[in-house]
């Protein structure tokens, strides 16, 4: 082996000017890879943070009664009724039931139960309905979430994105808002407001607290209330209507919900399911940096293939020489794969730090302060994963590249290259 | 002398060896009709005839660089066509040492790294004793004060006996020269010569080498020709008659 290496590095040594330029194309490939890896990754991150940061992964329901026993029941009262049409019959009777059939008893230990699943970060029950907000002549319909403040926290993150108020600390007479439904309602921090559920209960709050998640959907339609005061609002006694989940890792929301459907007499749902959309965009994201890379590394793959099997080519007679001298066709052909794997390591090691170089550069850019919290154009994943792993895609397809030249090498015949001088 | 050299065991040996070019092709050639010969050891034999009669052929068989279509070679008790490559090439590091026309050092390397490279194949790195033996013969082809330089600072003729050096570093059975002065001015082709002659000598190694020089020819212990791809031994006198005869005119 000393001898292959003394060779190889020898070759890449006085190979100057060529060395250099391979070296410099698995140096622009590996940098390639780690910028679109860390600014697309980065930037997924945030947008799923925004997007979800909010929101439970999975949230655990009493599963809905099946649609053909409601079906029954609707015979059973009689059919139709005067004035009113069938279908808008059966969903007053659905939502009612619903309504009945949805709360969790025994919350606290389904809640443990939950918490033993793979990738459960943290479990916390909830109060959730649709209710209407109401200020004066202006009825405008929210999304209510009530339950233990801190453990709500771990779900929905609204303390970074408080700009007003509290939250953590609120009471039973508190309700928190996002700022666009502050707007839309003309209130502000310290006024009331009415919110009046399906169940008819309406209850006097104070708004205690504004948050800015930066998502429209969340800032305009969400109310979070203390666990008591959603009880009462929705009238669920001291049964919960959902469990929510988060885990460690968003993307594995189907996967546990389906786990968790599976094992437990619940419906689930995923944030995944609910957002198709958006998957299928950040899928083709997906696709399209994977493109970019296997180009980037494609096209530094032919250039190095090239430029070895002109050197292997130019060093002919040397590889004769060589075998008349007792070197084994194994022999040779490591001498060029290791040359490969040189330029690779090489290429990596200049490819990582202008990456980094790089990304340090764009990470530095500001963006302009919304609500006074100061934050950066771009959120860069600063991943080991994403350096090792161009750093190994890039080496695998140098000796892919490799490969070609030196079985040229090994295999070629020494008294045909040394007849001639 | 002949007596002598006759006493003294094979090294390399030919028996019925035919070399067919282009075989399974339009038009194979066969270059050698049947060769018969041996080579002993100590013993120093030039190897001449026409262009294209087939000794660098029958040179790079004899070093087991290339194989015959038919019969048998023998090197050092060995018969070659029972070894894979890798046994050849193994066969060719501990027991052969090759020079050509052009001297093909490796211009990565110094004078003393080229001319360890056999070993450094063998072995990954050359051991001290290894070293030694490499400076000793450099000394004795008169490279002493260019073994750190790089081949390409190097005149032809400290080129090529640095090449001669390489040949027989690792102590090989028989060395095989292809033309080693015939790239080389006639004065220090003399003087690579009569080095080969006398390291020969003293290393007790089979000797062969093909050349176009009579002259040279004149001084090896045999002379073989090659003709229309048969061998045939040369009696020195024959050979040192047609010399003269050449002078003559
Ligand atoms: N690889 C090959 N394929 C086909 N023919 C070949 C091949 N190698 C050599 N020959 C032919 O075999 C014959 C002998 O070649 P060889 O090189 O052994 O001659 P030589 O005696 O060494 O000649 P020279 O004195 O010019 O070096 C020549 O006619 C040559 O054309
Ligand atoms: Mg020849």
């Amino acid at each position: 082996m000393r001898f292959e290496i003394k060779l190889a590095y020898r070759h890449l040594v006085s190979g100057g000017g060529q060395t250099a330029l391979t070296v410099a194309a698995v140096a622009i490939a590996v940098t390639v890879i780690i910028f679109i890896q860390s600014l697309i990754t980065g930037v997924q991150r945030r947008f799923i943070n925004d997007l979800v940061g909010s929101q439970p992964h999975v949230t655990v329901k009493r599963p809905d009664p099946a649609p053909d026993s409601l079906a029954r029941a609707a015979e059973r009262t009689g059919g139709e009724v005067p004035g009113v049409a069938p279908g808008a019959f059966l969903a007053t009777r659905e939502e009612k039931q619903v309504q009945q059939r949805t709360d969790i008893e025994q919350w606290k230990q389904v809640e443990t139960q939950l918490a033993q699943f793979p990738g459960v970060r943290t479990v916390t029950s909830a109060v959730r309905g649709n209710a209407f907000l109401i200020r004066g002549a202006k009825r405008l319909g929210v999304t209510v979430s009530g339950g233990d403040p801190a453990a709500q926290e771990k779900i929905v993150g609204l303390q970074e994105d408080m700009i007003a108020g509290s939250w953590l600390e609120i009471g039973p007479d508190d309700v928190v808002i996002g700022w666009r439904l502050a707007d839309e309602a003309g209130v502000r921090l310290g006024d009331r407001v009415t919110l009046q559920s399906p169940e008819g209960v309406s209850a006097s709050f104070r708004v205690a607290g504004l948050f800015d998640t930066g998502n429209n959907t969340a800032d305009l339609g969400q109310a979070f209330l203390t666990l008591r005061a959603a009880q009462s609002l929705f009238a669920t006694r001291q049964d919960v209507s959902s469990i929510l989940v988060k885990l460690d890792d968003p993307f594995q929301a189907n996967a546990v919900a389906d786990q968790i459907a599976a094992a437990l007499p619940f419906e689930t749902e995923s944030w995944m399911r609910e957002q198709v959309f958006i998957m299928n965009a950040l899928r083709s994201q997906d696709q399209s940096r994977l493109m970019i890379c296997m180009f980037a590394l494609l096209a530094s793959a032919f250039g190095i293939a090239s430029v070895l099997i002109v050197s292997v080519v130019q060093k002919s007679r040397q590889i004769g020489i060589l075998k008349s001298m007792g070197a084994r066709d194994r022999q040779i052909l490591l001498v060029f794969t290791l040359e490969g794997l040189g330029i690779a390591l090489m290429g990596c090691l200049v490819g990582s730090g202008l990456g980094a170089l790089l990304l340090n550069a764009l990470a530095q850019i500001p963006q302009t302060a919304r609500f006074g919290k100061a934050d950066k154009l771009f959120n860069i994943a600063w991943d080991a994963e994403i350096f090792l792993g161009a750093c190994a895609a890039a080496v695998a397809a140098t000796l892919i590249a490799a490969i070609l030249p030196a079985r040229r090498a090994a295999t070629m015949n020494p008294v045909d290259v040394i007849r001639g001088g | 002398m002949g007596t002598e050299a006759a006493a003294a065991p094979v090294i390399v040996e030919a028996a019925g060896l035919v070399k067919t070019y282009g075989l399974g092709g339009p038009n194979p050639v066969e270059v050698l009709h049947g060769i018969d010969m041996e080579a002993r050891e100590g013993e120093f034999i030039a190897i001449i005839g026409q262009s294209g009669s087939g000794k660098s052929t029958l040179l790079n068989i004899l070093g087991a660089l290339d194989t015959p279509t038919d019969g048998v070679v023998r090197i050092d008790g060995v018969d070659i066509a029972t070894l894979d490559s890798d046994g050849l090439a193994d066969l060719r590091g501990r027991k052969v040492g090759f020079i050509f026309q052009f001297h093909y050092l490796l211009e990565e390397f110094t004078c003393l790294e080229n001319a360890l490279m056999p070993i450094t194949i063998q072995k990954g790195a050359p051991e001290r004793e290894d070293i030694e033996y490499a400076k000793m013969l450099l000394k004795r082809v008169g490279l002493e004060s260019q073994m750190h330089k790089r081949v390409t600072q190097m005149s032809g003729g400290q080129q090529q006996r640095n090449a001669i050096v390489r040949a027989l570093v690792n102590r090989p059975r028989v060395v095989l020269a292809d033309e080693p002065t015939g790239n080389l001015d006639s004065r220090s082709g003399q003087e690579v010569f009569a080095l080969m002659r006398e390291i020969a000598r003293e290393t007790g190694v089979a000797f062969l080498m093909v050349t176009h020089d009579d002259r040279l020819a004149q001084e090896a212990d045999r002379i073989l020709r090659i003709e229309d791809g048969l061998i045939q031994e040369v009696p020195r006198s024959a050979a040192a008659a047609a010399v003269g005869a050449a002078r003559g005119r």
